[in-house]
């Protein structure tokens, strides 16, 4: 038994390391709260500093003369199925605009095929303006395909792939409902474009196709939407630098029931530099 | 009165009176043990514990708010402290019979003399021992630090009625226990 002092001691010294301990606790509450501080300073800096991941599906990329030769074929209908351009039957409007694009390669799906024609490169590019029909509204009127037709040269020409100066526009006459091409600057233009296709392209591919291609992403391109009906053969679209190169591109194919989606990412700085040469969709 | 005591004491430490706290510990060193021995029945715990009761003085300052009586505040820390070592030992012990260990014995009955001054409470303290563990607190608490049924019921966390039924159940026990052993009542 202690007596009062010892015991008055004992309690002092208890009071003591009590108080040692908590100093103790605390000290390393500090010392984990500094640690995850400068562990989430120093995630937040990286994720600053390090450039991010490009979320574009479609990727920039002309093909170069070196290149050409490597490009597959496209898989085409021959001259002799082709018409001229019917729109379909009924109020839609043809929707199609033709612009000045600039190089837009995506990444090819699977049936892509870029091909180049060494006699079409070593032509020299008649380039030929065309009015910007994506200041008009897609739907209605506004598209004049007797301005298309003008420039139709030879539409009997069997080689699909060979490139004129002029543009090449040849159409399936096998209808197809809300097909063509379709270039767009804006979310409102691909809202607007979209839903004439509510019935075809389901919710889930048409949230995917505004997420992909929203606001961030008009800023710095313009996107060149090919619609064309599943059924058919293949289809191709041309873009030719002024005096350069030529390719082919496919966009993304967007899975659904009727037609096919095939968008391009065309990066507007380059936008005077290009001309659409040949526009065919069977 | 002595919970005025407690109360006064502490304040006077608070405000930087080291003395004041030198009179609690003599005024409730005695009592603490000897209530805490009771529920551990072992007198170096007690006195520890004690000692760890008294210390939450010292770290803790500001959770007395002098709302209840400095006795009921010190003995609840005195009871939760107990308890603790109880559950951490494994063990809970029953204030029986037995004397305590043979070399504690005379520490313990030191203590005794102090608390109890005479035979009559010494003998009511082993009877108190023999009934249940609620009871007996309450008894312990009530007869020998003399707090009233709200502060019993503080320092053993339970309701105004609970206390109030065990208070009941254990007078009957503590008679029928008297009444067995000779005692007046």
């Amino acid at each position: 038994m202690k007596n009062e002092k010892e015991f008055r001691e004992a309690v002092y010294e208890k009071a003591r390391r009590y108080e040692q301990k908590r100093k103790q606790a605390r000290r390393r509450i500090i010392e984990a709260i500094s640690l995850c501080s400068v562990c989430v300073a120093i995630g937040v800096s990286a994720w600053l500093i390090l450039p991010h991941t490009d979320m574009s599906i479609s990727e920039n990329y002309p093909l170069t003369t070196e290149s050409a030769d490597n490009a597959s074929k496209t898989e085409t209908t021959t001259s002799d199925d082709q018409n001229q351009y019917s729109f379909q039957e009924g109020e839609e409007s043809p929707q199609a605009s033709l612009t000045t694009v600039t190089s837009a390669v995506p990444s090819s799906s699977a049936d892509t095929a870029t091909t180049t024609d060494a006699t079409f490169l070593t032509t020299a590019a008649n380039t030929t303006d065309f009015t910007d029909f994506t200041d008009l509204p897609l739907t209605g009127s506004a598209f004049d395909t007797s301005f298309l037709y003008d420039i139709i040269e030879d539409p009997e020409n069997s080689n699909p792939h060979y490139m004129t100066p002029d543009l090449t526009f040849t159409l399936s006459h096998t209808p197809a409902t809300r097909r063509g091409l379709f270039i767009v600057k804006n979310t409102e233009e691909l809202r607007e474009l979209m839903q004439n296709y509510d019935d075809t392209l389901s919710e889930f591919d048409q949230r995917e196709l505004f997420s992909t291609y929203d606001t961030d992403f008009f800023g710095s391109n313009a996107l060149v939407i090919v619609v064309r009906y599943m059924r058919y053969a293949g289809y191709s679209v041309y873009f030719k630098s002024d005096g350069a190169t030529a390719f082919e591109s496919m966009g993304r194919e967007l899975p659904f029931s009727a037609q096919e989606f095939h968008t391009y990412s065309v990066p507007i700085a380059h936008y005077d530099e290009w001309n659409v040469l040949q526009y065919r969709i069977d | 009165m002595e919970k005025d005591l407690g109360a006064l004491y502490y304040s006077r430490f608070l405000d930087g009176d080291e003395r004041g706290f030198d009179e609690i510990l003599r005024l409730y060193h005695d009592g603490l043990i000897f209530f805490i021995n009771r529920l551990v029945n072992n007198y170096a715990t007690a006195e520890d514990l004690a000692a760890d009761t008294f210390m939450e003085l010292l770290v803790h300052k500001k959770r007395y708010a002098f709302k209840s009586s400095f006795k009921t505040y010190l003995f609840s820390i005195a009871r939760h402290k107990a308890i603790d070592h109880i559950r951490r030992e494994s063990r809970y012990t029953m204030l029986s019979h037995d004397a305590p260990e043979a070399a504690e014995l005379a520490d313990f009955e030191t203590l005794e003399d102090t608390v109890l001054q005479n035979d009559e409470r010494r003998r009511l303290r082993r009877l108190i021992g023999t009934l249940h563990e609620d009871y007996a607190t309450y008894l312990h608490l009530f007869y020998f630090e003399e707090l009233t049924l709200e502060e019993t019921a503080k320092v053993m966390r339970k309701t105004k009625k609970q206390m109030a039924n065990i208070a009941y159940r254990a007078k009957n026990a503590l008679e029928e226990a008297m009444r067995k052993e000779g005692m007046s009542i």
